[in-house]
């Protein structure tokens, strides 16, 4: 199967039975494949993250349907999209969100031993994506004391430790510096070659050109879609501050 | 005027932390308008031919009726400090619009006024209504016939003073306190888990091991409970510290590497109880150190009814006020673990096994506590009771005083923990 994920008709609608209801999102249609990289933008209550969210299982579509892996998530129970969730999906925030309580092994430990494998394995499966990502000596420490740089990798080695089908990012630049954002698209687009699916949230158009795809969402709908295809990076690039430009100026009248 | 109203509009917003600082204030003054009644009362002092408490053990309880509103104050001082750190955050906003100290001094001062009016109102009232409870029983144990409606004006004018001047007192210390911080440390202020080492000897772990179980082998071969009590707080004051900071660390990162990698539930809660032990060790200190302080001055007392009537009520007054003491402190920590749980529900946890990890979490933290409390307070107890000085049932009553209070904060503190994490998830 090539189709990843599949969204048909999905609206979101928040406030339900209030008296100020919010369509967050208006009947989207759209297919992620297998090795895609795909990038949603859009401005500030477009309705990005929500998107994300409900095409991952963090929330319910009020209507439609979302299907990963030929799997409806709304017929699933707690325990069936919770299972879902970390056997198919790796997510990766703009806070990381690390355990604090835990340490650095710990915290990449935590999907394998939700996963129900055995000590052994976890510690070779730990230590293989550490030494893959350059944390290994980090791995006693506790996620305070790592730099910002340092905890996205380490939230990138917990969303890979799995093997996950679709890896989740959302905004995932959103803390860190120029240079630790490079080197975290160039972590990306490596792994996008091994054939690891993405699905990136960004409001950045120089991060965004890393993608394959663009998804411009506003007021709750996808307006354009873009393939970056044969153009370069810096082509690519262009078109999407274009199509960005267009997009707001059009907004603004 | 807009500072003021600024202040209260703040105090509004966090009702659930403002509540809990109330219930604080409002226990001072109860405690601090009972104890100041009982040294005001001439029927056990005043009066030559009844001197209910006999002339040595009058000094005593006034000494300890003293002590009892010390510390009692203290913990409003303490519940205080806990309440500021945890608006620390809009304290620096607040300095951001570029607040004068002045002003900041106002918004602190117009916050405690206003708690303290509410506390002094409902803890008088309260007042009121245990002073004749504990009279009554003092008179019962004590087998006098008193009075047992007797109110000092003194001890309600006194309360009121000394309520004011802590009023004054927070104030200037907050002020004081937030002048010598930046205001971006405020708005970051973020524990961490892996402060640095800053000891001045590096002391090997068995050190703090040997330490924290010296008060067992003291209470064995010395029979004297002062002696054992020394021991205790020694224990409690550089064993527990060290114990919590430097002992569990690495050895509950060897737990959790051998044995706790392939279980979801005790592998986040070991790592929750570790942090939750750290950050709430000054007040479980504070917690068995009264405990024990408390018991020990029972056992020596035994002998003397008069005395332990009134040392009784001491020890209920004083747990009750430093179980409030913890249980905000343990509820601030947990309240920063929002994100955490949530995550933990986006990378798959279910509600049903977050509420295992709390219920967890909280079950070692008491129980951790309750154990230590057995230990200390049973190795006391014990060589009295098997020679036949002290009864069972005075050991088990004044025992299932410090575990009522265990029980009651850690149903308390796991039913508000759970609460606050589903909440957040649900959001």
């Amino acid at each position: 199967m090539k189709e990843i994920v599949v969204a048909k008709d999905v609206r979101k609608v928040y406030g339900i039975n209030k008296e100020y209801q919010f369509e967050a999102l208006k009947d989207i249609n759209l297919v992620i494949e297998r090795g895609d990289y795909v990038c949603v933008m859009g401005p500030s209550g477009a309705g990005k993250s929500t998107l994300l969210n409900v095409l991952t299982t963090i929330d319910l579509p009020t209507n439609g349907h979302v299907i990963i892996n030929g799997q409806d998530i709304s017929t699933m129970s707690e325990n069936q999209v919770c299972n879902f969730r970390y056997q198919n999906l790796g997510f990766i925030f703009q806070d990381f969100n690390l355990i604090d309580s835990l340490t650095i092994h710990e915290n990449i430990a935590v999907p394998l031993t939700m996963a129900g494998m055995k000590t052994k394995e976890i510690t070779q499966r730990v230590k293989a994506i550490a030494e893959k990502l350059d944390i290994i000596q980090l791995l006693n420490k506790y996620p305070m004391a790592c730099s910002g740089g340092q905890r996205q990798r380490i939230a990138i080695a917990r969303a890979l430790v799995t093997n996950p089908s679709l890896i989740v990012a959302d905004e995932p630049t959103g803390n860190l510096d120029s240079q630790n954002s490079h080197e975290l698209m160039m972590i990306f687009e490596k792994l996008n070659q091994e054939g690891v699916t993405i699905l990136m949230v960004t409001h950045d158009a120089l991060i965004a050109s890393y993608s394959r795809r663009l998804l411009y969402i506003s007021d709750g709908t996808i307006k354009e879609t873009l393939e970056r295809g044969s153009l370069s990076k810096n082509e690519y690039f262009n078109q999407i501050v274009a199509l960005n430009t267009k997009e707001r100026s059009d907004s603004e009248h | 005027m807009k500072v003021i109203k600024f202040s209260l509009q703040m105090l509004g917003k966090e009702k659930k932390k403002s509540l809990f600082y109330i219930m604080s204030c409002t226990f001072s003054v109860m405690v601090t308008f009972l104890f100041l009644n009982i040294i005001y009362n001439h029927h056990y002092y005043g009066d030559k031919q009844i001197m209910a408490f006999g002339d040595y053990n009058s000094i005593l309880s006034v000494m300890l009726s003293f002590l009892v509103i010390t510390i009692v104050v203290a913990m409003s001082f303490y519940a205080y400090n806990f309440y500021l750190s945890s608006q620390t955050k809009e304290i620096g906003i607040f300095l951001l619009g570029g607040s004068k100290l002045s002003r900041l001094f106002l918004y602190l001062f117009s916050q405690n006024l206003f708690i303290y009016l509410i506390s002094l109102v409902i803890g008088m009232v309260l007042g009121h209504g245990v002073v004749p409870l504990v009279n009554l029983y003092i008179a019962h144990q004590m087998n006098i016939d008193i009075p047992v409606f007797v109110y000092s004006p003194i001890a309600f004018f006194g309360t009121i003073g000394i309520m004011l001047a802590i009023l004054f007192y927070l104030a200037i210390v907050a002020t004081g306190f937030i002048r010598r911080h930046e205001i971006k440390e405020l708005i970051g202020m973020k524990k961490d888990m892996s402060k640095k080492d800053e000891r001045m000897l590096n002391l090997p772990s068995v050190f703090y091991i040997v330490l924290f179980l010296s008060p067992i082998p003291a209470a064995v071969l010395m029979h004297n409970p002062e002696l054992t009590a020394i021991f205790s707080f020694v224990a409690i004051l550089g064993g527990y510290k060290g114990f919590c900071r430097y002992v569990l660390p690495p050895l509950i990162q060897k737990i959790q590497r051998k044995a706790l990698l392939e279980h979801k539930i005790g592998l986040i809660a070991s790592g929750n109880f570790h942090q939750g032990l750290v950050q709430t060790c000054a007040s479980s200190q504070i917690f068995l150190i009264i405990c024990i302080f408390m018991n020990t001055y029972m056992i020596t007392n035994a002998n003397n009814m008069n005395t332990v009537a009134l040392i009784f009520v001491a020890y209920i007054s004083l747990v009750i006020s430093v179980s409030m003491g913890l249980l905000y402190k343990v509820l601030l920590e947990v309240s920063q673990r929002k994100i955490t749980f949530n995550h933990l529900h986006k990378l798959g946890y279910t509600t049903r096994e977050i509420c295992k990890i709390i219920r967890q979490e909280v079950l070692c933290l008491y129980g951790m506590m309750a154990l230590i409390l057995l230990v200390y307070t049973g190795a006391v107890y014990l060589p009295y009771v098997i020679n036949g000085n002290l009864e069972v049932s005075f050991m088990m009553q004044n025992m299932g005083i410090f575990l009522l209070a265990i029980m009651v904060t850690g149903t308390i503190s796991y039913r508000t923990y759970k609460k606050g994490m589903m909440e957040e998830i649900r959001k």
